[in-house]
């Protein structure tokens, strides 16, 4: 294995369907992005080194990201679906079978699950919803005459009046934050058949609320905008975020291994 | 190049309700997604990515600046090396693991 020579292939995404030799697209780096064919089932590479892209610049590592993103999107408009890879998959040549072969391999082991899957997602395109909440609004401040309660108490009794007091608010909260979420994931639930509760990595400082449900989902556009109009109607604007598609990157289950 | 101006960011920002964090919030979507999910091969066929960490870290450096981000622990599950003890490292070792130069 060879770092210098291009003996590698990065690849995209799989697309299945018919056969459409005149694809292209550029990728990361310029490289031009062409389809490597099992049958009808293609995969979206370029040829390459078999070093892992990166790089010390923050703006070049989030250049090289957007245009695996972007060719995945063309792909994607192109033949109706798209089964996005992770960032960063390389296949090299092993046993004396080239990327290439390797690949083919591989697709033709994983042809059934892949066919599945592209069943799924024809189509369909990913969306992400966040929904916020404030802790003071889902649990209001106690009534000032509740405080009176604690006068005349020593001091003693009064910090743990108010250690029971707070215990009880947290617990209401979680209580309530949970019936929140179950209420918005059913609404959810009833335009979209296919919904995954997301653990975010990532929290900007601007988010100034709390995460009270993250999801992706998978529908077509006008299923989308249906979910949409509902929240517009029932909560305030500031309370939930959506994205524009992203190819379905939350939805490959089942594919995992290779060979 | 005119596939690559046709495809640029803009095109990916998030439509969100947030007003002008919009670029932010679609990019740290995107990221969470692209690095993580997707097909996922573990073959030995495949290049192995240990410098996705790094990777991954250099792309919050982009989103945010480090100093405020270590300070309230945000990047920590993407600096800090699988390998390592997470307790065991403080934010001046965060620091210098960013700064690794990639082979």
């Amino acid at each position: 294995m060879q770092e210098g020579s291009n003996n590698a292939l990065y690849v995209y995404g799989i697309v299945i369907g018919e056969n459409r030799p005149d694809w292209s697209s550029i990728g990361i780096d310029d490289n031009q992005v062409f389809l490597s064919n099992m049958g009808e089932i293609k995969a979206l590479v370029h040829r390459c080194n078999t070093r892992p892209y990166n790089s010390e610049s923050p703006e070049k590592v989030k250049e090289m990201v957007l245009s695996h993103n972007a060719v995945l999107e063309n792909a994607g408009e192109m033949f109706n679906g798209i089964l996005p890879f992770s960032f960063n998959t390389i296949i090299h040549e092993k046993e004396n079978k080239s990327a290439e072969e390797n690949l083919k391999d591989w697709m033709g082991k994983e042809e059934k699950k892949l066919k599945q899957i592209w069943k799924k997602i024809e189509g369909m395109k990913e969306y992400g919803l966040k929904f916020f909440y404030e802790p003071e609004k889902l649990i209001p401040e106690p009534e000032e005459q509740k405080s009176d309660n604690l006068n005349g108490k020593g001091d003693g009794i009064r910090y743990l009046l108010k250690a029971k007091e707070a215990y009880q608010r947290k617990d209401n909260l979680i209580r309530k934050v949970e019936e929140k979420r179950q209420e918005i994931l059913n609404i959810i639930q009833t335009q979209i058949k296919d919904v995954k509760i997301c653990q975010p990595r990532i929290k900007l400082l601007e988010e100034k609320k709390d995460l009270l449900l993250s999801v992706s989902v998978l529908c077509n556009e006008q299923q989308f905008d249906d979910v949409k109009k509902i929240f517009e109607r029932s909560l305030d604007s500031e309370d939930y975020v959506y994205t524009k598609s992203f190819p379905p990157y939350s939805f490959m289950d089942g594919i995992e291994n290779g060979p | 190049m005119f596939i690559l101006n046709l495809f640029h960011p803009i095109h990916l920002w998030t439509v969100s309700k947030m007003g002008r964090n919009n670029d932010r919030v679609g990019l740290a979507e995107l990221l969470d997604r692209a690095l993580k999910k997707g097909i996922i091969l573990n073959a030995d066929l495949v290049i192995s990515v240990a410098e996705v960490p790094l990777l991954a870290a250099n792309l919050r450096l982009a989103l945010a600046s480090v100093e405020t981000m270590l300070k309230y622990g945000m990047m920590n599950d993407l600096l800090i090396p699988p390998r390592l003890d997470k307790k065991e490292i403080n934010s001046e070792e965060i620091r210098q693991i960013s700064c690794v130069t990639p082979k």
